[in-house]
C-alpha cells in the first residue's frame, strides 16, 4: 500500500512539475500534446544548423508541420516565438515535395495523420538540414531523427543519431544525454 | 630597563629576539593573511566554476524537465567533499531538484531561495546562487552550499603548524646568534675588563689580547697603542721629573755653595772691616795723639800751622773712616742698638762740649735748650743718639757762616716717652729740590760743597738710618739763606732704674771735675806709638802711668801693686786684654779685693767687640783714636768713686 501511495505522490508531483514547466504554453492543465509541442520548441534550442541553412542572419527558423494531430495543433502557439536569435515561423504544409521546390524546412514535424508514409517523406527530404520529429517510437527506426513517446507517464524522446549524419545538423550533447530508448 | 643600560650580551640577545621575532611575526602574519585571502578567493573561484559548469550542464535537463538527469548532474559535485548541498529552483520559484553530499544532512538542509554570500569573509557556510540561462532566458537558479569549516580548520592547523615552525626557527636563530654573538662580544668584554684593570691599577704596561682584523681587532690594536703611548709618556714624564729633581738638587747645592761663598765673603768683609778699622785706627791714634800733644808745646807760628794741618787732616780721615764703617754695618744689617739707661740731658751736653770748641773757632754760638719736662733718664742707645746729634750739629756748624746753632729737646705732646730733637742753624739753607735727596747716601746739597766743606756725604744717610732704626723719622725744614732745621722724634723706653742715683752721679761728676789728679794708672798696650801717646796724654792730665806690653805682664803687675784704673788694649801678643781681665777679676774675687775699674782701649768699633769687652769683666770701652777730652771724660767717670769714699 505504501508503494502505491509513493507512486501516486510521485505522479502527482511530476504532474505538478510538468504543469509548472509548461506554463509557458498555457495556464491550467498541461496536456501531453502541449508538453510535446514544448519539446519540439526546446529541440530547436539544442540543435545547431549549418550556416547555409539560412539565407540571411535574421532569416526565420521555419517549423514545417505536415499532417494533422493534436500536437500539430499545439505547435501553433510557437508562431513568432524566438529561438537562437531568430523568429520561429510555422508552416503547415500538405504536399512536402511541392513545398520543398520553393521553400525549406528547418524542423519538420510529421503529425500522426501522416505517419503511414513518413518513410517516403524522409526520402523526399534527403540530406537536407532538417530536424525531423514525429510523435511515434517507430519513426527513428524508419530513418527519422527524433521520436516522441510516452513512458512511465512522462513524455520522453529518442534520437537516431545516424540519421543526422550528412545533414550538417549538430545535436547538443546535453540533449542527447536526455534521450532515452523506448521499450 | 632601558636597552642602553643592559650589558652587551643581554642587549645582543634582545636585539636578536626583537629583530628576528618581528621579522618572523611579520612574515607569518603576511603569510596568514595571504592564505586566508587565497583560501577565500580560491574557494569562491572553484565553487563558482563548479556552479557555472553545473548550471550549464543542467540547462538541458531543466529544459526537458528531466529531474533524474538533473540530480545526476548535481551529484557530479560530490567530487568536492566540502560541497554539502546543491539544488535547482525553477525561475518560477518551485524546487526542481536537490542533492546532498551525505545522507545525514538530508533533513538539515531545505532548498530555499537564499541570497549569495560569496563576498562575505569567515563564514561557516558559503552559499552560491547561480542563475541558469538558456538562450538569455532565465530558467532557474542553482544553489550550492559549501561547508567552509573544514577549510578554515585545515588553514588554522596549517598556520599554527607554521607558527610553531617559525618559533622553532626563532629559537634556533637566537641560539646561533648568541653563539656567534659571543665571538663578537667576547673581545669587547675582555677589552672592557682590561680597561677597568688598567684604570684601577694604573698599570699601563698591560696589553689587551688582540684578535682578528675586523673593527674590534682594530679597536684592540688602537687601545694597545694608546696604552703604549701613555706608558711611554709616563716614562718620559718620570725621566723628566727625575731630571727636574736632579736639577733642583744641583741648583740647591749650587745655591747653597753660592750662599756659603757669599756668607764667607760677607764674613771676610766684616773681618776685613774690623781689621782695617783696627789697623787704621792704631796709627791714627798715634797721629792724632802726638799732634795734639805737639800742639800743647811751645811752637812758632809756622810750626803750629803745620801741626794743626796734620791734626785736622787726621781728624777728617778718622771721620771718614767712621762714617764708612757705620754705613757698611747699617747696610749689612749688623748694627745692633744697645739698650741702657741714659740721660738725654747729658748726651746733649756731651755733644755741645765736644763741638763747642769747633763752634768757637768758627765764631759761632752753640746753644742748647732742654725742656724741663724731659725725663732725667730714658732707656735706649745713648752713643747712637750722640752720633746722630754730632752729625747733625757738625753738619750745621759746617754750613753756617755766622750766627748760632741750637740743639733742643722736648717731650712730644701727648706721649710719655717720645722725645723731639731739633738742630737749628742760621746757615746757608737747602734748596727744596735738594731736600728730598739729602738723606740719600753720597749726596750733598751741592757737589761743590764736597770741595768746599769736605765730608763723605754719608753723614745724613747714616743719621736717617739710625733714626729709623730707633723707630723715628727725620724731617727737614729749610729756606735758602735763612737756615735749616732738622728734627726727629724718637720713642724711647722709660728708664728701668730710679733716676735719683744717676742725677746724684751727674751732680757728683760735675763737682769733682779734677779729682783724678795724681791717680795711679796701669796701661797695657803693645804698640810703642800708642804707649807714647797714651803716656803723654795721661801725664798732661796729671796721672801716674806704668806701662806693660801684654796681658800676662799686666796680670803680674796688678797682683803685686795697687792701681786706681787699668787701661787695657784688647789685642795684644801672648795674652790679650780679654783673658787678662777675666783672670784678674777671678783673682779679685778669690781674694775679695775691691774692684779696680778696667777700661778697654780698642781700635774696633764693632758692637760685638764692645759686648765681648764688657763680658770679660771690663767696665768701659774707649775707642781708638780718642781725643784728650774723651780720655779726660773717661777718667772723670771712673776715678771719682774712691775719692768720694
Amino acid at each position: 500500500m505504501g508503494h502505491r501511495q509513493g507512486t501516486v505522490i510521485k505522479g502527482l508531483v511530476l504532474g505538478l512539475l510538468s504543469m509548472l514547466s509548461l506554463n509557458l504554453f498555457a495556464r491550467g492543465e498541461p496536456s501531453e500534446d502541449k508538453v510535446k509541442a514544448a519539446f519540439v520548441y526546446n529541440f530547436a534550442k539544442f540543435v545547431e544548423w549549418p550556416e547555409n541553412a539560412f539565407p540571411a542572419k535574421d532569416s526565420p527558423l521555419i517549423l514545417c508541420v505536415i499532417g494533422k494531430d493534436n500536437v500539430g495543433a499545439a505547435l501553433q502557439v510557437l508562431e513568432k516565438k524566438e529561438v537562437q536569435g531568430r523568429q520561429l515561423r510555422l508552416n503547415v504544409i500538405t504536399d512536402l515535395t511541392q513545398y520543398l521546390q520553393s521553400n525549406s524546412c528547418h524542423i519538420l514535424f510529421i503529425a500522426n495523420s501522416e505517419s503511414s508514409h513518413q518513410q517516403e517523406l524522409l526520402q523526399d527530404l534527403g540530406d537536407a538540414p532538417t530536424l525531423t520529429v514525429a510523435d511515434n517510437a517507430e519513426f527513428i527506426k524508419q530513418g527519422g531523427m527524433i521520436s516522441l513517446y510516452v513512458e512511465s507517464q512522462r513524455v520522453q524522446f529518442a534520437v537516431n543519431q545516424t540519421a543526422t549524419h550528412n545533414t550538417g545538423l549538430k545535436l547538443s550533447a546535453r540533449m542527447l544525454q536526455l534521450a532515452r530508448t523506448p521499450h | 630597563m632601558k636597552l642602553s643600560h643592559l650589558p652587551l650580551h643581554q642587549k645582543l640577545r634582545r636585539v636578536l629576539f626583537l629583530s628576528a621575532g618581528s621579522a618572523l611575526l611579520i612574515a607569518w602574519l603576511s603569510f596568514a593573511i595571504t592564505s586566508v585571502v587565497k583560501l577565500h578567493e580560491e574557494t569562491n573561484q572553484r565553487v563558482k566554476t563548479l556552479a557555472q559548469v553545473t548550471s550549464f550542464n543542467s540547462q538541458a535537463a531543466l529544459t526537458f524537465d528531466d529531474i533524474k538527469e538533473t540530480t545526476s548532474v548535481l551529484s557530479s559535485l560530490r567530487s568536492d567533499p566540502n560541497i554539502i548541498y546543491a539544488c535547482i529552483i525553477r525561475a518560477a520559484g518551485s524546487v526542481f531538484a536537490e542533492w546532498h553530499q551525505s545522507s545525514s544532512t538530508h533533513s538539515k538542509t531545505v532548498c530555499a531561495d537564499k541570497s549569495d554570500n560569496r563576498g562575505e569573509w569567515f563564514i561557516q557556510r558559503l552559499h552560491i546562487k547561480e542563475p541558469i540561462y538558456l538562450e538569455e532566458e532565465l530558467i532557474g537558479y542553482l544553489h550550492i552550499d559549501v561547508n567552509m569549516i573544514p577549510l578554515w580548520l585545515s588553514l588554522a592547523m596549517y598556520l599554527s603548524g607554521l607558527a610553531l615552525l617559525l618559533l622553532f626557527a626563532l629559537l634556533l636563530a637566537a641560539l646561533l646568534g648568541l653563539r656567534v654573538g659571543k665571538h663578537l662580544t667576547e673581545p669587547i668584554l675582555s677589552l672592557a675588563t682590561m680597561a677597568e684593570v688598567v684604570s684601577a691599577q694604573k698599570n699601563y704596561s698591560l696589553r689587551a689580547m688582540g684578535s682578528g682584523t675586523d673593527e674590534i681587532g682594530h679597536l684592540v690594536d688602537r687601545f694597545n697603542e694608546m696604552l703604549a703611548n701613555i706608558e711611554q709618556r709616563d716614562t718620559e714624564l718620570k725621566l723628566h721629573r727625575e731630571g727636574l729633581e736632579q736639577l733642583v738638587v744641583q741648583r740647591t747645592r749650587e745655591l747653597s755653595i753660592a750662599k756659603d761663598a757669599a756668607e764667607a765673603a760677607s764674613r771676610a768683609k766684616s773681618q776685613f772691616l774690623a781689621t782695617m778699622s783696627h789697623e787704621i785706627r792704631t796709627p791714627m791714634n798715634g797721629i792724632l795723639g802726638m799732634s795734639e800733644l805737639l800742639l800743647g808745646t811751645v811752637l812758632d807760628a809756622r810750626q803750629r800751622r803745620y801741626v794743626e794741618t796734620v791734626h785736622g787732616s787726621g781728624e777728617s780721615l778718622l771721620l771718614i773712616i767712621n762714617d764708612i764703617l757705620d754705613f757698611s754695618k747699617i747696610e749689612a744689617g749688623r748694627l745692633v742698638l744697645e739698650s741702657a739707661d741714659f740721660s738725654p740731658r747729658t748726651v746733649i751736653q756731651d755733644v755741645e762740649s765736644l763741638l763747642s770748641e769747633q763752634a768757637h773757632r768758627r765764631g759761632l754760638v752753640l746753644t742748647n735748650r732742654i725742656d724741663p719736662d724731659v725725663p732725667a733718664l730714658m732707656n735706649g742707645d745713648a752713643s747712637r743718639l750722640r752720633q746722630i746729634l754730632l752729625n747733625l750739629v757738625g753738619n750745621a756748624l759746617k754750613f753756617t757762616e755766622q750766627g748760632h746753632v741750637n740743639i733742643s729737646v722736648q717731650r712730644q705732646k701727648h706721649t710719655k716717652s717720645s722725645l723731639l730733637f731739633k738742630v737749628t742753624d742760621t746757615g746757608i739753607g737747602i734748596k727744596p729740590e735738594v731736600q728730598t735727596q739729602l738723606f740719600q747716601p753720597f749726596i750733598q746739597a751741592d757737589s761743590s760743597h764736597t770741595r768746599r766743606f769736605g765730608g763723605t756725604g754719608l753723614g745724613l744717610a747714616i743719621v736717617k738710618q739710625l733714626v729709623e732704626l730707633m723707630g723715628g723719622s727725620i724731617t727737614i725744614q729749610s729756606e735758602l739763606g735763612q737756615g735749616s732745621c732738622f728734627q726727629f722724634a724718637l720713642s724711647l723706653q722709660p728708664a728701668s732704674e730710679s733716676p735719683t742715683e744717676n742725677t746724684f752721679n751727674i751732680v757728683a761728676q760735675q763737682s769733682l771735675r779734677t779729682s783724678w789728679q795724681g791717680a795711679h794708672i796701669l796701661l797695657a798696650e803693645d804698640t810703642p806709638t800708642n804707649q807714647d801717646v797714651m803716656k803723654a796724654m795721661l801725664h798732661v792730665l796729671g796721672c801716674d802711668v806704668d806701662i806693660v806690653a801684654n796681658g800676662q805682664q799686666a796680670l803680674d803687675v796688678l797682683v803685686n801693686s795697687h792701681y786706681d784704673l787699668v787701661l787695657m788694649d784688647c789685642q795684644m801678643p801672648e795674652m790679650d786684654g780679654f783673658e787678662a781681665t777675666t783672670r784678674y777679676r777671678e783673682h779679685e774675687k778669690t781674694l775679695r779685693l775691691p774692684r779696680v775699674p778696667i777700661v778697654a782701649v780698642t781700635a774696633s768699633v764693632l758692637s760685638d767687640e764692645r759686648a765681648a769687652c764688657l763680658a770679660s769683666g771690663m767696665d768701659d770701652v774707649l775707642a781708638k783714636p780718642f781725643k784728650r777730652k774723651e780720655l779726660a771724660a773717661m777718667l772723670e767717670r771712673w776715678l771719682k768713686r774712691p775719692l768720694i769714699k
